[in-house]
């Protein structure tokens, strides 16, 4: 199956997140680049193409991953420390959009290689202002090195 | 005490002086010989340096017995005397090297000679006793007297000294100082006299050292009185001894005298009486007329003229003279006349050589054959002075040695038992006995002697010798005999008496000194052994005294250790109980008698394998002192726990036990309360640690699981809101508002219930805080997020602080935050921050002049939730005071509040300096 090229990876397992987080990236016109995986094993399988994923193409990787920390099978910051220490996904911008304020997740994030550390506001003007600054930042600005 | 009582100490001080005094003396003297110019007999006398030597040792003794206790008076009192020793040592050496020093003359001119030695220097045998007498003081100085030995040698040497001088005394006394010969000069009797003063002082001076001292005491005193009985009893024996010996040469001298005398006064009588005889013949010697006289008679034989006259004279000379009998015969041996007138006798007699010789001699002692009576003659030859026709008659005077000479010789002029005189002389090979013997009758001119037998004091007379001697006479008796030859004669006189004669009143006078010396003896040593057995009485009194009052001490400490509430134990150094009481008994198991002289080990087998054997082994052999516990298992396992405190004693070890057993299980049961409390303890940490892993597991949810519906119901009612607000009226435009303040709200609650419990977690980070800057900081971000607000600030410069500055910030933006949002209301707000130092650290103060709150709510404050003011006027979550207590608490420090309804708040909080902190909130 040849899939079509998404800019944003969006990991995250609840829905109304999901929907919140698309709702804000839609506002910046950035929806439509948006792949969503419900949880850890399924991103690392969407990110190094195995799995269900298996016949996607590797090379075509996308321009950022919002990842929540708090995931199913596989947690972020396991998600996270996969990316970063693999040659071919590390220069992958991650950031982290997670409800967690707790020091020890930004810590343990940054130390792994985060590019940014988000705290989902519950304000959802604030959050939709967040996901869209942060959309528009790296997947427009952002230029990566290659 | 020896010192003791006014008349005892002036005779002590009197003692000591004494020798000082005799030197100074004897000095004098030698300086007034000089002087006056008398000639120092040759005798002895002492020298100047012992008179010297004399002064410095007689004060220095004076004055230790005087001031005993003066240190400048000791210190030179044993230089001058050891100053005196070695001088006198020197003068000792040199006097056998032969070398006399004329510096001991003191530069008094001396000279003469007594003996072989010159007078005016120091005997070797003054030199001696002057360095044992320094010896002496020197051992007997308080120094040196620590040791009973110093003192016991002290003693000795006074003693010698003593001796010593007590002998030259003696030998002074009866006229013999020159006991070591004439070469080696004696000490003088002045200085005998001062040695004994000067050994008897320091015979004193050492004793009352000794008593001064106490050392020795009553033992002491004790063995004195024997050695000061033997020198008594020396002194005493000694003195009889020399007494008797010279008794004795005085007495033999005396006799000697005698016999001499006797001898010499017989010798001249016979000297005289032969000279009166030969007197007598030289009457008619050369007498003209008598020779003409006989001529007559002789030619004319009946001339009675002749005869007559011639008669006469011849009775004149035989009665004037008491001549046995005179006669006269011719040149034929025919007797012609004769008075008296005796029948005629054989003339046996040989005259020839009288009338060869023509001189007048004697016939000597002769028996005429036939006669029984013993007589001698003399022989007068009758010559004509005229003719030279030779000797032409006779005549010849019989003597009787009956009449005079024997009497002369017989008699002796004291009573004597066994004196008599013998006249002896030579007849040949033998001795001939003149005289009548005393103890053999018809002796005279039969006894006879060989001179073979040298013995015999008449065959030394005759062989030449003269004057004194001893021998065995003819009786075989041993004698004392004087012999002397009378010159112009054969004689020889003995006088003699029997040795026992001589020896009979030496011997009565031994008997007698025997008998006084026993006596003295006897005496003195009843005398001494009653005051030694007074003494032994007086010591054993002490001693049972003593031993009395130790006893009764020894009771009293007895019964308190017998009725002691410890055991007690006393073990021998065989390892055998010496003492146990009661307590110590039952503390064994056992009674006293089972143990009382058993071994330990006998009692406990197997006890020499324990610690505490090797605790006891220490202290018996080492004589450490030890506190140990131990618990001794019955024989029945029962155990019980003891105190023991092990020292060592005089007898072995003492042990002093305690039963602890009580104690110890009161603390084994605190041990395992401890030991279950500990456990307790970690069960409850691990349940604790468990609960707070929880708790984070909560707070980790409740941060994700309870704001992520908290976004959906925001999210979702801002998309109702903006993709149905067509449709949607006011009312329900409100309505959603509502939810989503409530929605924000509860998401604030959550942040700070997050950061309340994130707080009590953290551990502090310690850093200096410059807390003005923080508090700039703070007032900045602050005034950005309440930018309608006009606000004053007085910011006083705050000292440093030390704590985690992440806290810190979080406290300053916590009480600011309050104070913006209590003075919102008011029209000139004004927030003030201080802070100042105290005690042990620092106060930092936040006021503002907003709603303040009532005083009677203060307490509560800082409790979590608490909200004195509804949400309506004031929004918040009660929670961020609880907060700033927490992490106050944490840092050591305290906070608290002021205010007043409408008139503002003050907030305190204190954070100590470094190093004042106290972690005992950190871990909360």
């Amino acid at each position: 199956m040849n899939m079509p090229i998404f800019e944003i990876l969006l990991v995250e397992d609840n829905p109304a997140d999901v929907e919140l987080t698309m709702r804000g990236l839609k506002k910046h016109n950035l929806a439509n680049k948006v792949f969503v995986v419900r949880d850890g094993a399924e991103a690392l399988e969407y990110i190094f193409a195995t799995g269900q994923y298996a016949d996607r193409n590797m090379e075509d990787t996308p321009k950022l991953i919002l990842l929540d920390l708090k995931l199913p099978k596989v947690d972020g910051l396991e998600v996270l420390q996969k990316i970063k220490s693999d040659e071919k996904t590390k220069l992958i911008p991650v950031v982290v959009l997670t409800s967690s304020r707790e020091e020890k997740d930004v810590v343990e994030s940054y130390k792994l290689g985060v590019n940014s550390y988000i705290v989902k506001p519950v304000d959802f003007d604030k959050f939709v202002q967040a996901v869209g600054e942060l959309g528009l930042y790296w997947v427009l600005l952002n230029e990566p090195p290659m | 005490m020896l010192i003791s009582g006014g008349f005892l100490k002036t005779l002590i001080h009197s003692l000591a002086a004494l020798p000082a005094v005799i030197g100074i003396i004897e000095l004098l003297r030698w300086i007034a010989g000089v002087l006056f110019s008398v000639p120092f007999e040759p005798q002895i006398l002492m020298a100047p340096s012992s008179a010297l030597l004399f002064m410095v040792y007689g004060s220095a003794i004076f004055f230790r017995i005087r001031n005993p206790l003066s240190h400048v008076l000791q210190r030179i009192e044993v230089f001058m005397v050891s100053i005196a020793a070695f001088v006198a040592l020197l003068i000792f050496f040199l006097s056998f090297l032969g070398i006399h020093l004329n510096a001991e003359h003191l530069g008094i001119p001396i000279s003469g000679m007594a003996g072989k030695v010159p007078i005016g220097n120091m005997s070797p045998v003054t030199a001696f006793c002057f360095v044992l007498a320094a010896v002496s003081f020197l051992m007997i100085l308080p120094s040196t007297l620590d040791q009973t030995r110093h003192a016991k040698i002290a003693f000795w040497l006074a003693c010698a000294i003593i001796m010593i001088s007590f002998f030259l005394l003696i030998a002074h006394f009866l006229g013999e100082p020159w006991i070591l010969g004439k070469s080696i000069r004696p000490p003088a009797s002045s200085t005998s006299i001062a040695f004994f003063a000067l050994g008897l002082s320091l015979f004193i001076l050492d004793r009352h050292a000794i008593q001064s001292k106490s050392i020795g005491g009553i033992k002491e005193t004790g063995e004195l009185i024997i050695p000061v009985f033997l020198m008594f009893a020396i002194g005493v024996i000694s003195t009889g001894y020399f007494y008797f010996l010279n008794y004795q040469k005085h007495y033999r001298t005396e006799v000697e005298g005698t016999l001499s005398s006797i001898v010499d006064l017989k010798v001249s009588d016979l000297m005289q009486w032969r000279k009166e005889r030969l007197g007598d013949a030289s009457i008619f010697y050369k007498n003209a007329n008598f020779s003409g006289l006989v001529q007559r008679f002789l030619k004319q034989p009946r001339n009675a003229d002749a005869r007559e006259r011639l008669r006469r004279w011849l009775q004149l000379l035989q009665a004037a003279h008491n001549y046995d009998k005179v006669f006269l015969i011719d040149i034929n041996g025919v007797e012609r006349m004769s008075v008296p007138d005796f029948p005629k006798h054989f003339l046996h007699d040989n005259f020839s050589e009288v009338l060869s010789s023509k001189q007048v001699s004697f016939l000597d002692l002769h028996r005429d054959s036939g006669m029984t009576h013993i007589h001698m003659s003399i022989r007068v030859p009758i010559i004509n002075e005229q003719d030279t026709s030779g000797v032409f008659a006779i005549l010849i005077m019989h003597i009787d040695p009956e009449q005079y000479l024997y009497p002369v010789i017989e008699s002796w002029p004291t009573s004597s038992r066994t004196a008599e005189t013998l006249l002896i002389r030579r007849d040949r090979n033998d001795v001939l006995f003149l005289s009548e013997l005393r103890f053999q009758k018809d002796s005279a001119l039969k006894v006879r002697i060989p001179l073979s037998r040298k013995e015999v004091p008449a065959v030394k007379a005759v062989l030449g010798e003269t004057g004194i001697l001893e021998g065995m006479d003819y009786r075989g008796k041993r004698v004392l005999g004087c012999v002397r030859p009378i010159p112009g004669s054969p004689w020889f006189i003995v006088a003699r008496i029997d040795m026992e004669e001589v020896n009979e009143p030496t011997r009565q006078k031994l008997f007698g000194l025997i008998v006084v010396v026993g006596s003295l003896l006897l005496g003195s040593g009843a005398y001494f052994g009653l005051a030694r057995r007074k003494q032994f009485i007086n010591i054993y009194k002490e001693r049972y005294e003593q031993s009395e009052a130790l006893r009764s001490s020894e009771e009293r400490y007895h019964n308190i250790l017998d009725n002691m509430l410890e055991g007690c134990q006393i073990i021998g150094f065989d390892w055998r109980y010496i003492y146990v009481n009661d307590e110590a008994a039952k503390q064994g198991g056992t009674v006293k008698e089972e143990l009382i002289d058993n071994t330990i080990m006998e009692k406990y087998p197997g006890i020499d394998h324990t610690e505490m054997f090797g605790v006891l082994r220490d202290c018996l052999e080492k004589r450490t002192t030890r506190i140990i516990e131990n618990e001794f298992i019955y024989p029945d396992s029962t155990k019980r726990w003891f105190k023991l405190s092990i020292e060592p004693v005089l007898e072995g070890i003492f042990i002093l036990s305690l039963d602890i057993t009580e104690r110890k299980l009161i603390e084994e049961m605190n041990r395992n309360h401890t030991a279950e409390l500990e456990q307790r303890v970690s069960e409850r940490t691990v349940q604790l640690q468990n609960v707070v892993k929880e708790l984070e597991a909560f707070s980790y949810s409740v941060s994700h699981d309870l704001r992520a519906p908290l976004r959906a119901i925001n999210g979702f009612a801002t998309i109702l809101f903006e993709d149905y607000n067509e449709k949607l009226n006011d009312e329900g435009k409100r309505v959603l508002n509502v939810i989503r303040e409530n929605v924000n709200k509860m998401s604030n609650l959550i942040n700070d219930m997050l950061n309340l419990s994130r707080v009590s977690r953290q551990d502090i980070k310690f850093s200096m805080i410059d807390m003005t800057i923080v508090v700039q900081n703070v007032i900045e971000e602050l005034k950005s997020g309440f930018p309608e607000q006009r606000v004053r600030f007085h910011i006083n410069s705050l000292p440093m602080a030390y704590g985690d500055s992440k806290m810190i910030v979080q406290v300053f933006v916590n009480l600011l935050s309050n104070a913006f949002k209590f003075t919102s209301k008011k029209d000139n707000a004004l927030i003030e921050v201080n802070g100042w130092s105290e005690d042990n650290g620092y106060v930092y103060s936040i006021k503002d002049n907003g709603v303040g709150f009532d005083m009677q709510y203060a307490h509560k404050l800082f409790n979590i939730f608490q909200r004195l003011h509804s949400s309506d006027e004031f929004e918040g979550t009660g929670i961020g005071l609880a907060i700033i207590k927490r992490i106050i608490d944490k840092h050591g420090g305290r906070v608290w509040a002021e205010g007043k309804v409408n008139e503002g708040a003050t907030f305190y909080f204190t954070l100590p300096a470094k190093g004042e902190k106290s972690n005992e909130y950190a871990n909360i």
